[in-house]
């Protein structure tokens, strides 16, 4: 029987600024219906990896494959497949939800752009501010409408850096009914986080970043979250 | 097609948001508005020398204006970090250069005409009849301010000094293009020959088709941090 090809792939991925390395050989693989969590504390190289997962910087030695197929070779093609959700809302101030969402999207080339706006506009609760500024929005509704700019193209891997830090309790809802039905998809998922307690539950996997390095990798059906926590301490140190 | 659908797609952004906001444009005719002022007051010339003088004015005015407007075009973008939820898109990188580009062009030439009626009323220089050649020189010099200035501020726009830096950076590149619209504008004024207008226009276009090509084909590089 043939492995399936991993949808995500990253090998010795090695990311250096000046003489700090960020990253010292990641190595990772992503399938279909996985959702791998990556705990780590902060300066672990998370957001680094993050970054390079998206495309949006290159690492200094390794690849990355989508699909069994390097980016280099893949082009712009595979951005098309990736959501991405991190602290910064990518949102312009001065347009409204609804101009913000049509940009994004006509930037994937969506067909029914209008109806799909219209859709995760409404998952999100935010339909009836949809043709305000979102300079006028609060920082919970910035939150959720970044959470549907990312949910926008219905992409295929979905990645989240600290999606849960500054989100109010409405938006964390949100964003877990969001997850949960992109699980049940059957997709794929990474995610980087420094607190336990955020989405182990609906992780397949769990990985330790600490250092440049992952020290530690496990499917959760074989460590408990208590194991795990243990596990991160030891490797972490408790402070 | 789809290509110039994107380009479209950022121009429409930077237009909206211009007109919402108000910004490039207003601080760029403020500032342009007010060096005119200040020149038409410090040089109280005879004509002869309003002629030789004026088209070297009025493109220190429009540089002037014009780097405010680029410093302003690429903060916008790294407001929310905007320009990397750009990049995230399956989007050529030469396409948002484009995008940006001609955004930071019509901003620039919209407050340019406004201030070259404006000079014309305060230094009394006339064009008459040679109305379209001073258009297309302003076109063209105007496209080599743009052209550079966009890629430096890109390159500026994620560093805290980038007021300080982008002239820094733009000025010694774009200063032959510069120069050669000064000289093209004052042979409009002059009423001899237009030889000398032509070899401007030509540099300045040969100018700008040399840098558009390699800013196009540099600014995937930029973009990477």
């Amino acid at each position: 029987m043939q492995t399936p090809v991993p949808v995500f792939e990253a090998q010795n991925l090695v990311k250096r600024f000046g003489r700090l390395s960020a990253l010292k050989g990641i190595n990772i693989k992503v399938h279909e219906g996985d959702f791998i969590i990556i705990f780590g504390p902060n300066g672990a190289g998370k957001t680094t990896f993050l970054k390079i997962a998206a495309m949006l910087t290159a690492p200094t030695e390794g690849s990355i494959f989508f699909r069994g197929k390097n980016i280099r070779d893949a082009g712009s093609s595979a951005r098309s497949e990736v959501g991405f959700i991190t602290h910064s809302t990518f949102l312009y101030q001065n347009l409204t939800a609804r101009e913000n969402l049509r940009f994004y999207g006509r930037m994937y080339r969506l067909k029914d752009l209008d109806e799909q706006i219209g859709a995760k506009l409404e998952a999100v609760g935010l339909l009836e501010r949809a043709d305000d500024p979102v300079k006028d929005f609060s920082r919970g509704m910035l939150q959720r409408l970044t959470i549907a700019r990312a949910f926008l193209h219905n992409p295929f891997i979905l990645l989240l850096d600290e999606p849960y830090t500054g989100l109010d309790r409405t938006a964390s809802e949100i964003l877990n009914d969001l997850l949960r039905s992109f699980n049940a998809a059957h997709r794929a998922g990474l995610m980087t986080t420094h607190n336990i307690d955020q989405g182990y539950d609906i992780a397949t996997h769990a990985a330790v970043l600490h250092k440049g390095q992952i020290q530690f990798f496990s499917n959760t059906k074989n460590i408990t979250k208590e194991e795990f926590t243990a596990k991160y301490s030891e490797i972490v140190g408790k402070r | 097609m789809a290509y110039w659908e994107q380009v479209f797609n950022i121009i429409k952004k930077d237009i909206t948001i211009e007109l919402r906001a108000k910004e490039a444009v207003s601080a760029m005719l403020v500032f342009g508005l007010m060096v005119i002022v200040v020149f038409s007051f410090a040089f109280n010339l005879g004509t002869r020398e309003q002629i030789e003088i004026a088209p070297g004015l009025l493109w220190i005015a429009f540089t002037f204006a014009g780097i405010l407007g680029l410093n302003h075009s690429f903060a916008a973008e790294y407001e929310n970090h905007c320009l990397q939820g750009m990049m995230l898109a399956p989007v050529p990188r030469s396409a948002v250069y484009i995008g940006k580009l001609t955004g930071n062009f019509i901003f620039m030439f919209l407050a340019e005409l406004i201030m070259l009626g404006f000079f014309i009323w305060l230094f009394d220089v006339r064009f008459t009849g040679r109305w379209h050649l001073l258009v297309l020189t302003m076109i063209l010099g105007t496209l080599a301010f743009a052209i550079i200035g966009t890629m430096f501020s890109a390159v500026a726009s994620g560093i805290r000094m980038r007021e300080f830096l982008l002239p820094i950076l733009q000025f010694p590149v774009v200063l032959p293009a510069i120069i050669f619209a000064v000289e093209a504008t004052a042979d409009l004024l002059e009423e001899d020959t237009l030889a000398g207008f032509f070899d401007g226009i030509k540099f300045l276009s040969a100018f700008n088709i040399i840098f558009f090509t390699l800013c196009v084909l540099l600014f995937e590089y930029i973009l990477e941090d």
